[in-house]
C-alpha cells in the first residue's frame, strides 16, 4: 500500500476528530475547516516521521494544537496571548472567589458547552487541551510555552469564569 | 495542614501536582470533609467539562468532508513547469511545423535539388536573425507569462504561510523577466535584408553583430565582430574578434584578436590578423600581403597560402599551394602540397601520404626544418581499452552525469524509488515487457511520423524513448543499489544507493565479451521497471478515484 492510500484513509478516519479538536481551539468552523486541512498537509508532508509504534492521533493532534496556537498567536493583539503567570494569579485570588452556583449545578450541558465558546482564547485553549486533548500539563506548558503552574492557574481562572458566566445565565433565565 | 486553595483543588483533580503534595492531601482530606467535598465538586465539574466537550461532535462537522489536498511541493512545482515547457513546446512546434514550414516545404523537397549547403546555411541564419530575436522575445514572454500565471495560481490555490516567501520571490523574478529588456547593451545589433555598411568614419565601441544579404564594414569596431550574410567585405580594423559566415568573405582590415569564418571562398587579402586564423571552406587563401600572428588553421578544398603564418599551418585539403612564409612547422592532411618558388617554412612539413610524389617543391623553395612523410595508417591498431586513461575517464563521465541525473529523476519521480523487481517468471515478465517496449515504442513512432499530423507526437515519442532507455539502467541501478545495502545503515540514503548502484552496473556493462549482453539485458530489465510502475500508479489513480 503507498503513503498516498494509507493517509487517505487517516484522512477520513481521522477528519472529524481533528476538525472537532481545531473547532474548540480556535472557536470558529470555518477557520477550523483551514486549520484542519492545514494540519493534514503539515502530517503528509512530514509523514516519513511519524513513529508508527505511536497512535496517529497524538501524533496529529499535537500538529493541530501547534498549528492553532500560531493561528490564535497570529490574530491575537497582545503579545503575550496567555498573559503574565503574576497577573492571572492575582486575578485567581481577588475575584468570584466563592461563587456558589457550581457547574455541577447546570444541568443544561449546552449552556456549559456555550459558556466554553465564550471563554476567551487564553482560557479556552487549556481547557480544551486538558480535557478535550487529553495533555498533561507539562504537554501543555510545552505547547503554549509557558510555565507548568501557569498552566494550573489558567486552568482554574477558566473553571472561574465558567462559573461565573453560568450563574449569570441562570439569573438571567429565573427573571421573568 | 490548612484548608487546601482552589488552585490546590483543581490541580488534584488534574493529577498535576507533584508526588509529595497528593501525599500531603490526601492525608489532609482524611481528616477534612469540607475540603474533600470542595474535591468532588471539582471533580464533578471536570467531568461535566469533559462531556460538554465531546458532545457536539457530530453536530459541528459540515456536512461535506472536503478532499483532502496534497500539499503541492517544490517537486510538484517543478514538474508542473516541466509539464508546461513541454507544452508550450509542443505547441509552438505544432504550430509552426504544420502550418508554417513543414507543409510548404514537404512540397518543394521532392521537386528541388538539393541546394547548395552554404546559401541554405546563410538563408537560415539570414532568417533566424531578421526574426529570431523577436521569435525568442516572443518565447521567452510567453513562459515567463506562463510562469507568472502558475505562480500566481498557486498562490491563490495551494499557497501556505511557510513557502509565501518562495512564491513571492518566484513571483518577483517572473515579473522582473517580463519586464528587464532584452540584453542589447553592450551589443549592437544590424539586420537588413539587403546590406549594412558601416562607412569608413564610422566607430562601433561594442560588439557588432550583423546579418545581411551584403556586409561591408569599412569603418572600426572596438569590440568583436560578428557577421552573417551572402557577401562579407571587412576593410576597416576590428579590435576584438571576427566571426564571418557567409558565401564569400573578404577580409582587408586589421583584426586585433582572432578570425574565424566559414564561407564558401574565404579571402585574406592586405589583412593582418593578430591572433589565430581558423578558415572553412570551398577555397581558402590568404593573400601574400598578410600576416596572421600565430597558428592558421584551414578546412579546404584548395588552400591557397602567399602570405606570413607567425607560426604553425595546419591545412586539411584537396591542394594546398603555399608560397609564402610559415615560421613553424606545416602540417599537411592533404592529397597534394605544391610548395611553389617563394614559400619558407623554417620548421618541419609534415605531409600526411606516403606518395613522395604528391609534393611538388620548386627549387627556390625553402624548407627549414625535414621533410616527413606520414603514411596513414590503414587500419588503427586494436587498442586495448581498459589501458587507456580516456576510457576511465569517459566512464567517469558516465558515472556522474547518470548521478546527477538520477537524482533529479528520483527527486521528481519518487515512484521509481520504490521500484521492485519478482524473481523467477516475474523478473521475466519485466524483461519481456521491457524488450517489448524497446522494440515497439520506436516502430510505433515512425508509423506515426508517416503521417503529417503525427509528427510531432512522433517526435515527442522517440525523445522519451530515448529518454526512457537512458533511464532504464539509473532506475535499475538505484534498485541494485537497495538490494546491495538492504542491510546497512545506508538502505535509506538515496545517494548511497544510487552510487553504489550505479558503479556496479558500469562495471558490469563494461566487462569484457559479455559486458554488451549484460548492458542490454540490464536495460531491457530497466525499461521494464519504469513501464511497469507507470502502468501500476495510473492503476492506483484509478483505484483511488474509484
Amino acid at each position: 500500500m503507498t503513503v498516498n492510500v494509507a493517509f487517505k484513509i487517516l484522512y477520513k478516519e481521522y477528519y472529524v476528530r481533528v476538525f472537532g479538536l481545531c473547532r474548540r481551539l480556535l472557536n470558529s468552523a470555518p477557520l477550523a475547516e483551514d486549520a484542519t486541512q492545514e494540519t493534514f498537509m503539515r502530517a503528509y508532508r512530514n509523514f516519513d516521521r511519524y513513529d508508527s509504534s505511536q497512535p496517529f492521533w497524538q501524533w496529529i493532534a499535537s500538529i493541530a494544537n501547534n498549528h492553532c496556537v500560531d493561528v490564535l498567536r497570529r490574530r491575537s493583539r497582545v503579545t503575550r496571548l496567555f498573559g503574565e503567570e503574576q497577573q492571572e494569579t492575582e486575578l485567581l485570588e481577588s475575584k468570584d472567589k466563592h461563587i456558589t452556583t457550581l457547574i455541577a449545578d447546570v444541568e443544561d450541558s449546552d449552556a456549559l458547552t456555550s459558556a466554553i465558546d465564550q471563554l476567551p482564547d487564553k482560557y479556552r485553549v487549556p481547557i480544551v487541551l486538558a480535557y478535550f486533548n487529553d495533555r498533561t500539563y507539562e504537554q501543555i506548558a510545552e505547547d503554549l510555552s509557558i510555565s507548568r503552574n501557569h498552566v494550573g492557574v489558567l486552568l482554574l481562572r477558566a473553571k472561574q469564569q465558567l462559573r461565573t458566566s453560568l450563574a449569570d445565565e441562570g439569573m438571567r433565565e429565573f427573571r421573568p | 495542614m490548612n484548608h487546601l486553595t482552589d488552585l490546590q483543588c483543581s490541580m488534584y483533580v488534574d493529577e498535576a501536582l507533584e508526588h509529595a503534595d497528593v501525599e500531603a492531601i490526601t492525608r489532609h482530606l482524611e481528616s477534612c470533609s469540607d475540603c474533600q467535598t470542595r474535591i468532588n465538586e471539582f471533580a464533578e465539574e471536570k467531568r461535566l467539562i469533559r462531556v460538554a466537550l465531546t458532545v457536539e461532535d457530530s453536530v459541528v462537522v459540515p456536512g461535506v468532508m472536503p478532499e483532502f489536498k496534497k500539499p503541492l511541493g517544490l517537486r510538484e512545482f517543478a514538474i508542473a513547469n516541466v509539464v508546461t515547457g513541454l507544452l508550450v513546446w509542443l505547441a509552438q512546434f505544432v504550430w509552426k511545423a504544420l502550418f508554417g514550414e513543414l507543409v510548404i516545404t514537404a512540397f518543394s523537397w521532392f521537386s528541388v535539388p538539393v541546394p547548395d549547403v552554404y546559401g541554405l546555411v546563410v538563408d537560415t541564419a539570414l532568417l533566424y536573425f531578421q526574426e529570431g530575436t523577436t521569435m525568442i522575445d516572443t518565447y521567452l514572454g510567453f513562459i515567463a507569462i506562463v510562469l507568472f500565471i502558475t505562480t500566481l495560481t498557486w498562490l491563490a490555490f495551494f499557497h501556505r504561510r511557510s513557502r509565501i516567501t518562495l512564491s513571492v520571490g518566484l513571483l518577483i523574478v517572473c515579473c522582473g523577466s517580463l519586464l528587464t529588456p532584452s540584453p542589447a547593451t553592450a551589443l549592437e545589433l544590424k539586420r537588413s535584408k539587403t546590406t549594412v555598411s558601416i562607412s569608413e568614419n564610422e566607430t562601433i565601441d561594442d560588439t557588432l553583430i550583423i546579418a545581411a544579404e551584403t556586409v561591408v564594414v569599412d569603418g572600426n569596431v572596438n569590440g568583436d565582430l560578428v557577421a552573417f550574410g551572402r557577401r562579407i567585405v571587412v576593410n576597416g580594423s576590428v579590435k576584438g574578434n571576427l566571426l564571418t559566415f557567409g558565401e564569400s568573405v573578404t577580409v582587408r582590415g586589421q583584426i586585433g584578436g582572432s578570425s574565424i569564418g566559414g564561407a564558401q571562398t574565404i579571402e585574406l587579402r592586405n589583412a593582418v590578423v593578430t591572433g589565430d586564423f581558423w578558415g572553412a571552406g570551398e577555397s581558402v587563401s590568404i593573400g601574400p600581403e598578410v600576416r596572421i600572428g600565430r597558428n592558421a588553421t584551414v578546412g579546404t578544398e584548395r588552400a591557397i597560402i602567399d602570405g606570413d603564418i607567425g607560426r604553425d599551418l595546419v591545412a586539411f585539403a584537396e591542394t594546398i599551394d603555399v608560397s609564402g612564409s610559415i615560421d613553424e612547422d606545416v602540417e599537411a592532411f592533404s592529397k597534394r602540397v605544391n610548395l611553389l618558388g617563394a614559400a619558407n617554412i623554417r620548421g618541419n612539413l609534415r605531409f600526411r601520404s606516403g606518395d613522395e610524389e604528391k609534393l611538388h617543391r620548386s627549387s627556390t623553395a625553402i624548407v627549414g626544418g625535414e621533410i616527413e612523410f606520414l603514411t596513414m595508417p590503414t587500419k588503427y591498431k586494436a587498442e586495448n581499452r581498459y589501458l587507456t586513461g580516456g576510457f576511465y575517464l569517459r566512464q567517469l563521465f558516465r558515472l556522474v552525469s547518470a548521478f546527477v541525473f538520477g537524482i533529479a529523476l528520483l527527486w521528481l519521480v519518487p515512484t521509481l524509488r520504490g521500484v521492485t523487481i519478482e524473481g523467477g517468471t516475474g523478473g521475466l515478465k519485466t524483461a519481456g515487457i521491457g524488450l517489448v517496449a524497446l522494440i515497439s515504442l520506436p516502430t510505433i513512432m515512425v508509423l506515426l511520423a508517416i503521417t503529417l499530423i503525427g509528427l510531432p507526437i512522433s517526435v515527442l515519442g522517440i525523445f522519451a524513448w530515448i529518454g526512457i532507455i537512458y533511464a532504464a539502467k539509473i532506475v535499475l541501478a538505484s534498485l541494485i543499489g537497495q538490494l546491495l545495502l538492504a542491510e546497512s545503515t545506508y538502505a535509506d540514503n538515496l545517494y548511497i544507493t544510487l552510487l553504489a548502484g550505479l558503479l556496479t552496473v558500469i562495471v558490469a556493462v563494461n566487462i569484457p565479451a559479455i559486458g554488451g549482453v549484460i548492458s542490454f539485458l540490464l536495460t531491457i530489465v530497466g525499461i521494464g521497471l519504469i513501464i511497469q510502475s507507470i502502468l501500476e500508479y495510473t492503476l492506483n489513480l484509478d483505484i483511488n478515484r474509484g
